[in-house]
C-alpha cells in the first residue's frame, strides 16, 4: 500500500528529477510564498492557513494591506487565468480543439493575468503603507515575491502598524434603534442602513442615523474622509436612497421624489457648469429646468435677475463661466440650486477654494438664506471661521467595521462638551483613526452617543 | 410627460403637484447648450478638419474611384474610413467631458432622452455639414462622378447621403462609447480600438480569416463600403490590375526549353481533346482566301476528301455547286483540331523526334502584339472582372437602400443604448 508520505515524497522526486527547472522554481517559490504569507496573515491577524490556498492568498492578502477591493479583483482574475489555463488543457483532448480556440483562451488568459498583476500591485503598495516600509519594497515583491513574503512574515523586525483583524468593538455592535420623530415641519431622517454590494459582498456605508432638523437652522455635518458624509446626503435628498425613512414638512422623501427633488437643492463640491455658457444663459437654463411651467419667460427672466442680484452676480452676467473666477463660480454654482427656493438645501463643501473672507460672506448669505425658514446642511473642512454662523452639527464617524455612524447631532455649543474639544477641527482630529493623523476615538464617541440615545428613546 | 394635477399628500392635505418641463421641451435647453458650445468652444474644428481629410483622401482617389474595380473599392473603403473617422471625432468627448454636469443636472430633473436628443439632432448638423464639405472638396479636387444619380437625380447627392449615414452612425457610435466612459482618457483609451475594429473588420478590403468574417456584419464600415461601393457601379468597372501587372512584364522574356514529345502529349490533354470539333479553317474563308490569292495550292489535309466526315463534307467541288448565294448557309468545316492533332500525332517523324529539345522563347509584348494588344488588355479586364464580382456589390437600388437601412438601424441601436447607459449615470461611482 502506497501511503501519503510516500506519495508526496515520490511527487519531490518527480518534480526534482523529471521536471524542468522553470517548474521547480515556480513550485518551490509558491510554497515559499505560502510559507511567508502564512507568517504574514498571522501578524495581521488573520487566519494564516488561508496563505495555503491559492486565489485566497490574494483575497486576504487585499484584507491585510487595507485593500480588499483590489484584493478581491486580483483573486478573481487569478482565478479566471488559471480556470481559462485548465479550460485549454481539457478541450486539448476534445474534437472541438482548434488553434484559433488555443489564441483566444491563450490571450483572454494573458489579460486576466495582467489585469490581477495589476491589482497585485496596489495591494503591495497597501502592504508595504500597513508595514510602514519603503515604498521602493514594491520592486523586490513584484519580481520575487516570496523572498520579501519570507522577511515580512517569519522576522520580528517587521511588524505591521495596525492590524487588519477584526475589532471586537462594542460600538460596531451597539445600534441606539431610537427613531426621531416626524413632524408637520422640518426634516426628519430615520436611515437604518444604507449599504453597497461589490464582487458579491455586502458593505455597510451607514448605519443606524436618526435626527430631527428644525427648519431654519443651517447644520454643519463634519466628518473625516471615508466617513460617508456626501453618502449619507444623497440618503437624505433621496438621490440614492437608503433603507431610510427621510419625511420633509410631513412628506415623505422617498415616496414623493419626482415631485420633491425641486424643492432639494444640491450644491456639488465641484463647479459643475458649462464653461460655454454665460452666467445669465447658465441661470436661464437652470430656471427652466427647475422652475415649474407655471413660470412664464418674463417670471422665469425676474427670478433670474433676483437670485444675481442675491449673490452678486449682476455685474458679470454676461461673462462666460469658463472667465468667471473661482469665487463667482461658487455662487454660480449656488445660484443655480437656489433659483428654485429650495425647502432643504445641502452644500458639499462650497467653501472650497475660497479665502477666508470670500468664504464667511458666502456663509453669512447662507445664514440669510436659512433665516428664511430653509433648512441648509454644509459640509466643510474649515468649519472654525464659520461656526457662529451654524445651528447645530452632525459628525459622522467610521466605527471598528468602517462602517459610517453617527457620533453626534445637535447644537455646537453641547458638541463641545460632549467632545470636549473646543474647536470642530479637534473633534474630527479625535473621531479620525490614528493612520490618518487623528486621536482614534470614533468608536468611543460612536458608543457614547448611542447610548444617550437609547436611554432618550428609552 | 409632465402632469399637473392634484395629489394628496400622506398627511391627506391637497398639495398641488408642479408641471416640470418635459422632455420634448428640454431638448430645446440642450440644443442651445450645443451650439453654444460649438462656438464658444472651438467644436467648429471639426469642420476644417473634415475639409482637410477629404482633401487628403481626394489626392490618392481622384483618378481611380467610379474608373475601374480596385479604383471603385479602395475608393468606397477610403471614403468609409473618411466618414467614420469624421464620426467618431465628433462626439467621442461628448458626453463624458461634462459627465458630472450631467449627473448634476439629472438630479436637478433633466431628461437623459432629451440630453441624448439634443446631441442627435446636433450632431446631425454636424455631420450634415461635414458631408457637404467633403463632397465638395471631393469635387474640387475632380473625382470623377457620373453626372446621374442612381437613386437620386446626382451622383454626388447620392454619395453625400451614404456619407452622411455612415458619418452618423460612426458619430452615435462613439457618442455611446462616451456614454459609457467615465473620463476623456477612458474614451479616447477605447476609441482606437473600436476604429480598428471597424476598418479592419469591415470586409472589403483586407481579407479576413473564415471564422471572423461574421464580424464584419457587425461593422458600420461594411454596409458603409457595400453602399459606395454599389453606387461607384463595382461590378460594371474593368478590373485593371492583372493588366497592369501584364504591362509591367512587357519586356520580360517567358517560356524554355520543352521536348517534342512534351508537346505532342499536350495534344492528348483535356482541354485540347475537348476542343477537339472546334474549326481552324472552314469553306468560306478557304473561298475567300483562294478567291484573293489565286494559284494557291489547297493543303492537302483540305482536299483529301478521306481525311474524315468533316473533311469530306467539306469538299469545295461541294461548295462550288450550290452557287455564290448559298455559300455563306452552307459552311463547312476544312480543318478541325481533332484532324490536326490526329494528323499530328501519327505523323512518324514527330514520334522519332520526341527527346528532341526545343527553346522556346518570347518577349511578353511579343505574345501582346501576336494575340492583339487591345484585345489581350479586353479580355484579361473583363475576365479578372467577372472573377472578382461580388453580388453585395450590385448596382440596384435595393441594394443601396438595404444598406442605408441598416445603417439608420445602427443609428437608433447606438442613440438608444447611449441613453441606457446615461439612465446608470446615478451608479457612477463618487
Amino acid at each position: 500500500m502506497t501511503t501519503i508520505p510516500q506519495t508526496i515524497l515520490r511527487s519531490l522526486v518527480y518534480i526534482l528529477l523529471e521536471a524542468d527547472m522553470d517548474s521547480v522554481y515556480s513550485m518551490v517559490s509558491a510554497v515559499l510564498l505560502m510559507v511567508g504569507l502564512y507568517g504574514i496573515f498571522r501578524k495581521c491577524g488573520l487566519k494564516p492557513w488561508h496563505a495555503l490556498i491559492p486565489c485566497v492568498q490574494e483575497l486576504k492578502m487585499g484584507e491585510a494591506a487595507g485593500r480588499a477591493d483590489e484584493g478581491r479583483v486580483a483573486a478573481v482574475m487569478r482565478a479566471v487565468s488559471t480556470v481559462l489555463i485548465i479550460l485549454d488543457a481539457v478541450l486539448e483532448l476534445t474534437p472541438f480543439y482548434s488553434e484559433d480556440i488555443d489564441i483566444l483562451i491563450g490571450v483572454a488568459s494573458v489579460l486576466a493575468s495582467l489585469v490581477s498583476m495589476v491589482y497585485l500591485v496596489r495591494v503591495y503598495l497597501g502592504l508595504i503603507e500597513v508595514f510602514g516600509l519603503r515604498r521602493r519594497w514594491v520592486i523586490l515583491w513584484f519580481l520575487v515575491d516570496w523572498f520579501p513574503a519570507l522577511l515580512w512574515g517569519w522576522l520580528k523586525k517587521y511588524q505591521p502598524l495596525w492590524s487588519a483583524a477584526e475589532i471586537k468593538s462594542d460600538a460596531a455592535n451597539f445600534f441606539s434603534n431610537s427613531r426621531a420623530a416626524v413632524l408637520d415641519q422640518g426634516l426628519t431622517v430615520n436611515l437604518e442602513e444604507r449599504t453597497a454590494t461589490e464582487f458579491f459582498k455586502k458593505k455597510y456605508l451607514l448605519r443606524d442615523i436618526h435626527m430631527y432638523i428644525q427648519p431654519g437652522h443651517m447644520v454643519l455635518l463634519l466628518g473625516g474622509s471615508g466617513a460617508g458624509k456626501t453618502t449619507f446626503l444623497n440618503a437624505v435628498n433621496g438621490y440614492e436612497p437608503a433603507k431610510a425613512e427621510v419625511v420633509m414638512n410631513g412628506r415623505n422623501m422617498y415616496k414623493n421624489y419626482k415631485d420633491m427633488q425641486y424643492d432639494i437643492g444640491f450644491v456639488p463640491q465641484l463647479d459643475l457648469m458649462r464653461g460655454s455658457d454665460s452666467v445669465y444663459r447658465t441661470l436661464m437654463d437652470a430656471a427652466a429646468l427647475r422652475l415649474p411651467m407655471e413660470f412664464s419667460k418674463e417670471q422665469r427672466q425676474a427670478r433670474v435677475e433676483e437670485v444675481m442680484d442675491i449673490f452678486g452676480l449682476t455685474p458679470v452676467k454676461s461673462n462666460l463661466v469658463v472667465k468667471l473666477s473661482g469665487g463667482q463660480r461658487k455662487r454660480l454654482s449656488i445660484a443655480m440650486e437656489f433659483i428654485s427656493n429650495p425647502t432643504l438645501f445641502i452644500l458639499d463643501e462650497p467653501d472650497s477654494g475660497l479665502d477666508g473672507v470670500m468664504a464667511r460672506e458666502l456663509f453669512e448669505q447662507l445664514r440669510k438664506i436659512a433665516d428664511q425658514g430653509k433648512i441648509i446642511i454644509v459640509i466643510t473642512h474649515t468649519p472654525d471661521r464659520v461656526i457662529d454662523l451654524f445651528d447645530d452639527v452632525i459628525v459622522l464617524a467610521k466605527d471598528a467595521k468602517r462602517t459610517g455612524r453617527l457620533a453626534y447631532y445637535g447644537p455646537i455649543s453641547e458638541a463641545r462638551t460632549f467632545f470636549g474639544k473646543d474647536r470642530m477641527e479637534e473633534i474630527v482630529k479625535s473621531i479620525n483613526r490614528t493612520e490618518e493623523g487623528g486621536e482614534g476615538r470614533a468608536d468611543e464617541f460612536i458608543l457614547k452617543y448611542a447610548e444617550v440615545q437609547h436611554g432618550r428613546s428609552a | 410627460m409632465a402632469e399637473a394635477r392634484e395629489v394628496a399628500s400622506n398627511r391627506g392635505r391637497k398639495i398641488r403637484r408642479m408641471r416640470h418641463r418635459g422632455r420634448s421641451s428640454q431638448v430645446s435647453i440642450y440644443l442651445g447648450k450645443q451650439l453654444r458650445f460649438f462656438i464658444n468652444e472651438n467644436d467648429w474644428k471639426v469642420l476644417p478638419m473634415a475639409a482637410i481629410i477629404a482633401a487628403l483622401v481626394g489626392m490618392v482617389i481622384r483618378k481611380r474611384f467610379f474608373i475601374n474595380m480596385e479604383g471603385s473599392l479602395i475608393g468606397a473603403f477610403a471614403l468609409t474610413c473618411v466618414a467614420i473617422w469624421n464620426g467618431c471625432f465628433n462626439s467621442i468627448q461628448a458626453v463624458c467631458r461634462e459627465r458630472p454636469i450631467i449627473k448634476r443636472e439629472h438630479r436637478s430633473g433633466m431628461h437623459i432622452t432629451s440630453y441624448v436628443a439634443a446631441h442627435m439632432i446636433y450632431q446631425f448638423l454636424l455631420c450634415l455639414a461635414q458631408t457637404g464639405l467633403t463632397i465638395y472638396v471631393l469635387m474640387i479636387m475632380q473625382v470623377r462622378f457620373p453626372e446621374k444619380g442612381f437613386i437620386t437625380p446626382f451622383m454626388p447627392l447620392d454619395i453625400g447621403i451614404t456619407m452622411l449615414l455612415i458619418t452618423y452612425a460612426a458619430d452615435m457610435m462613439s457618442l455611446f462609447l462616451s456614454s459609457i466612459s467615465h473620463t476623456t482618457t477612458g474614451a479616447m483609451t477605447i476609441m482606437p480600438f473600436a476604429l480598428i475594429f471597424q476598418l479592419v473588420f469591415s470586409g472589403g478590403v483586407i481579407p479576413l480569416p473564415e471564422w471572423s468574417q461574421s464580424l464584419s456584419d457587425f461593422t458600420i464600415s461594411n454596409y458603409g463600403i457595400k453602399a459606395l461601393a454599389s453606387q461607384s457601379g463595382y461590378n460594371e468597372r474593368p478590373m485593371v490590375t492583372a493588366w497592369q501587372t501584364l504591362e509591367d512584364m512587357r519586356d520580360d522574356e517567358v517560356g524554355g526549353d520543352v521536348t517534342l514529345g512534351r508537346i505532342l502529349d499536350i495534344l492528348d490533354s483535356k482541354p485540347v481533346q475537348d476542343r477537339r470539333d472546334l474549326v481552324l479553317i472552314d469553306s468560306t474563308w478557304l473561298d475567300q482566301t483562294l478567291d484573293m490569292e489565286e494559284g494557291t495550292d489547297l493543303p492537302e489535309e483540305a482536299a483529301d476528301p478521306s481525311a474524315g466526315p468533316e473533311a469530306g463534307a467539306a469538299d469545295p467541288s461541294v461548295s462550288a455547286e450550290t452557287g455564290e448565294a448559298d455559300a455563306a448557309a452552307e459552311t463547312v468545316p476544312v480543318l478541325t483540331v481533332g484532324q490536326l492533332v490526329d494528323s499530328l500525332k501519327e505523323f512518324p517523324a514527330l514520334q522519332a523526334n520526341r527527346d528532341r529539345i526545343f527553346t522556346l522563347k518570347a518577349k511578353v509584348s511579343d505574345l501582346f502584339e501576336m494575340f492583339g494588344e487591345e484585345n489581350l488588355k479586353q479580355l484579361v479586364q473583363r475576365k479578372t472582372a467577372e472573377a472578382n464580382y461580388k453580388e453585395e456589390y450590385e448596382m440596384s437600388r435595393t441594394n443601396i437602400a438595404g444598406n442605408w437601412f441598416v445603417l439608420g438601424l445602427y443609428i437608433l441601436f447606438f442613440a438608444l443604448i447611449s441613453v441606457i447607459a446615461l439612465e446608470f449615470i446615478d451608479k457612477d461611482k463618487r
